[in-house]
Order: structure tokens, then sequence, then C-alpha cells
């Protein structure tokens, strides 16, 4: 998958700077930095990098190198680790987890799902995209608690929207339905209603992405809080005129962190008391034996001297295996994802209009920064439509 | 997980066996003409649906010589271009090969992708049904179908559950 050039495992790789110039050097402009880091990181990141490079792109509008990173990073996603070394090796008590190689928590990979279905919505290959949204909502089976489980409803709402597209409207009826029924645990998530007769799909995004964390003495515990985000909500406008009010009908920190607990944090948490306890180990057998080494030097008792080294001897023994137990959680995040997703689905005039979005805070007024522009080319007919991703 | 080349090779095997044994092929008097429809993906993974036509259809004219002949709809543009230039004198050609007509389909040829998949702690499994049909053009009549099917389990180690 990866560029093998100077690539030696899982590790990070050790590239010149010409060599990375070298292999960067066909890249579109906006995206050679994130180029750089994925050769830099190697395998371990392959599949992060290549999603930040996705996002990268669809931010700038580059959808093929958009396709083409979120095709590499799905191909990571889908494998099977079932009896890998790196993956046995990252679960034992001397390696972090982080060691292993990243394939994104359930959230983040349905969100590579997502944007890779969005492409091929775009493209008209309605039934691609359907298979794309319903990988994503089965990447979010994990979850602890079943009421949790398969509840990313932005996911079945699309694929509605794509089995309305494909002359199923018997599907999209069960889509929309699951849609409703999924989000139903969540307030304040809606979508707009399905309507052949619309020509102007728009997929906007506000706030930062869920930030992970290791919680507990050790960081053993991964937990998720909301990312910062300055604006809470935005509009559109057609050609300076307001489109219908977009639908908030995603909220990614709520996909993670419904997640439950891991089956991992359960060996994480034992890795911990593991350290903990070798650690008070050391401390009291490093006492006790600096206490006889000194007393059996101050008494001139050789039994006793070479106790407190023996003693001393297991406490320094116990501290080293306490230190190098690493029992931290793997806190690698998508830091290009969002904090919502919003959508608005409208029927205007075909031809060529300027879209621009405004980001609102949280008094409801718009965010001194520049409004997002783009172009597009909205057709007339039924069954077609144009799609703006408003990456953020 | 996921449709992989292996299943492509099976599956377009399996069908270009099955298709040249049906009667519309076998015993033809000529060799009926075959139009392409697009396969349905109805199946959790984006593939690029068209190779399984596009493979069955390249085995059939390499194996099965002159028992099937294809038509190219999706270069109907080109074709009729180039027509229309000939017979404007633009281009050179010999008109003992002019046809009237562009040729007709006798049959449609298509398939379908239909799959189960379940995910969780416990593993993932996906099912994936391929059927493809020939359908009478003239009649709708499906003359010949037949399927195949794949199944693939999986269960990632603990450290991504």
């Amino acid at each position: 998958m990866l560029v093998t050039a100077g690539c030696a495992g899982s590790g990070t790789q050790r590239f010149s700077d010409e060599e990375l110039d070298a292999l960067v050097a066909d890249k579109p402009k906006g995206l050679c930095a994130d180029y750089r880091r994925l050769y830099r990181e190697g395998e371990r990141n392959e599949v992060l990098n290549y999603c930040r490079i996705g996002a990268q792109a669809l931010r700038l509008g580059l959808y093929d190198e958009a396709k083409d990173a979120f095709d590499r990073a799905l191909a990571g996603i889908e494998v099977v680790y079932a009896d890998s070394p790196q993956a046995k090796k990252a679960r034992k008590l001397w390696y972090e987890e982080r060691s292993k190689v990243f394939k994104g928590d359930p959230y983040e990979r349905a969100m590579a799902y997502f944007y890779r279905g969005l492409l091929y919505y775009v493209d008209g290959e309605f039934d691609n995209a359907r298979a794309c949204f319903r990988s994503a909502q089965l990447q979010d089976a994990f979850a602890e608690e079943a009421q949790h489980r398969s509840d990313f409803a932005v996911m079945d709402y699309l694929e509605a929207r794509c089995n309305m597209r494909l002359g199923r409207a018997d599907m999209a009826g069960d889509s929309v339905d699951r849609a409703h029924e999924a989000s139903a645990g969540h307030g304040g998530l809606s979508f707009p209603p399905l309507d052949p007769e619309d020509n102007l799909l728009v997929v906007l995004e506000t706030g930062s992405a869920p930030v992970k964390w290791g919680d507990g003495k050790h960081g053993e515990y991964l937990r998720y809080k909301r990312g910062p985000s300055e604006e809470v909500s935005a509009k559109a406008f057609l050609d300076g005129s307001p489109l219908p009010a977009p639908l908030r009908s995603a909220d990614v920190y709520y996909q993670a962190s419904t997640r439950g607990g891991r089956e991992l944090d359960y060996i994480l948490g034992r890795q911990a008391r593991f350290k903990e306890s070798t650690e008070v180990i050391g401390e009291a057998s490093a006492r006790i034996g600096t206490g006889l080494l000194a007393y059996g030097l101050a008494e001139t008792d050789e039994d006793v001297t070479k106790a407190g080294l023996a003693v001393g001897a297991v406490g320094v023994a116990s501290l080293i295996l306490s230190s190098r137990a690493r029992p931290e959680a793997d806190t690698r995040y998508w830091e290009s994802l969002p904090d919502s997703i919003w959508l608005i689905s409208a029927k205007v005039p075909p031809g060529r209009h300027d879209i621009e979005v405004a980001y609102m805070g949280s008094g409801g007024s718009a965010l001194p920064r520049p409004r997002w522009h783009r172009e597009v080319e909205v057709p007339g007919g039924n069954g077609v439509e144009a799609v703006v991703i408003v990456k953020r | 997980m996921g449709i992989e080349s292996q299943d492509l090779e099976e599956v377009a095997d399996k069908m270009l066996r099955s298709i040249l044994d049906t009667r519309v092929i076998a015993e033809a008097e000529k060799a009926p003409t075959v139009v392409l429809l697009p396969v349905e993906n109805n199946t959790r993974f984006p593939i690029n649906k068209d190779i399984f036509l596009s493979l069955i259809k390249a085995r059939l004219n390499s194996e099965a010589k002159g028992k099937v002949r294809f038509l190219a709809r999706d270069e109907m543009e080109a074709v009729k271009l180039e027509r229309e230039q000939k017979r404007a004198g633009e281009y050179d050609y010999d008109p003992t090969k002019q046809a009237a007509k562009l040729l007709g389909g006798d049959y449609f040829l298509t398939g379908k992708l239909e799959g189960m998949s379940q995910k969780g702690r416990e593993g993932a499994s996906d099912y994936v049904l391929y059927t493809f049909k020939l359908i009478d053009a003239e009649t709708t009549e499906e003359v010949w179908e037949d399927y195949a099917e794949m199944k693939k389990e999986g269960l990632d180690d603990v450290i991504y559950r």
C-alpha cells in the first residue's frame, strides 16, 4: 500500500529531505506536508495519514486525490489483524498500545467511509455510495450498550438518499425510518425530507474533532472530550440569498463518547495495576534494603549487609520493571474531523451559482472570518443533483 | 474482508462455464448478440462492479470464440460520429462494409451483488451473493441465470475491538 522506498517495518521511516522532496514532487501543493508525514511515519500511522490527506484534499476541492486517499485508508481499515505479531506485541506489558498499526476508533472508521461515500455520491455512483454508508454504520457496531450500536443515523439517511436516486423508494423509506429510530436517543438531530425533485445537497461541518485522552493514573483508560469549537452553527447562501437552514444531522463527539468500554481497557487496567504494585514493592524494598545496608555497615554485620544488598536489588529490579511497563492507552486521533455534520437539501434553478457559507458563534452572530465560497453547476432534471461538500 | 480479485476470478469462471452451456448460446445457429447492462451493487463494499462483466466478456471472447457477439453500446457516440463522417465523405472507408443500421441486441447480460454483513465484538462476517442473468431483449424472458456466493469471517485482535 505504501511506497516502500526506504521502508523498514512499521516504525518511523528514515527518509532524507531530498528523498521526501522526490516522493511528494508529483503531489498537489496543498497536500505535500501531509504526504511527507505519511512517508515519514510509515505503516503505523498510514491509515491515519491517508485520512488526513483525504480530508485536506476535500477541503481543497481535490476530489480525485481525496478518493485515492480514502480508498487507501479504507483498505487499511478493512484489514483483519487476527494473528498479527504487531497487534500481539502492542498488547504486551512492555509496549505501548500506540505502537499498533492505527485503524481508528469505530467513529473514525465510519467517518472515512462517510467521506468516501459522499465522493461516490458526487459522481452519481449511488450504489457504491450506499455501500459506503452501510459500511460506516457497521463500524459503529462495537458500542458496549446496545442502544448505541449502529446509531450513526446520518449514514442511514444518506443510504436512504442513495436508494431514492436508485429508484428504490421502498428501501429509501426503510432507511429513513432507521435514521429516525437511530437518532431518537440523541435529541437535536434531524434530516431534510427526501424529495427526488431536489437538485442541491450541501454537506457542511462545524466544530473540531473529539479529542482522545488517557484517564487514570497512568493514562490507561481511553476517554473522549468534545473538541474546542468557535462556530456552533452555519448559514448557507445561494447567490447571496439564504438557502434553507442547515439541519444538524450528526454529532461526531456523541458517536465517539458512547462507544463504552473497550476489551483492551481491561488489559491496560491490569497492566496499570502491575505498574503500580511493582512500584510500591520497589520503593518499599529499596527503603528496607537501604536501612538494612546502613545497619549492617554500621554494625559490621556481614549477614545484614548482604541481606540489605539483596533486598535493595529486588527493589531496584521492581522499580525497573515498573518503569518499563507501558499501560498508556493509544490517544492518536483524526484531528480534521468535525464536531457536527449539517445537511441542506433544496430545489434551486439549474445553472451556475455561487455558494457561500458563514459560520455562526454561540451568540448567533456570524464569526469574523471570511465566508467559505465555491461556484457550483446545478443540474436540471429529475434524479440528478449537485453536491457541495464544505469540509472545515 | 471485502471483495477481492480471487473472488472476481472464481465468479467469472463459474459464470463463463455456465453461460456457455445454456441452450440459447450452445444451440444457437448464429452467434447471438449481447449488450452489457450495469451490474447493481447492493452490498456494503464499494467496488468497481463493471469489472465482473468486463472479465466475463473478455473470457467469453477469448475462450468461446464466435459463440457470442458483444455490442459496444458504451462506445455508441464514437461509432455514430464515425459513421456520419464516413457518409459525409470526410473519412475514407470500404463501402462493402457499410451497415444500414447498427446491430440490435438479442440479449442483455447483467448482474447483481447482494450482501449481508454483521460486525461486533464477536467478529465480522460478510456474505455476498452474486447473480448474473441473460435477458431476452425482445420478450424480457430470463433465458439464463446462475449465481455464486462467498462468505468471509474474521475477528480482529482484541486491540482493535
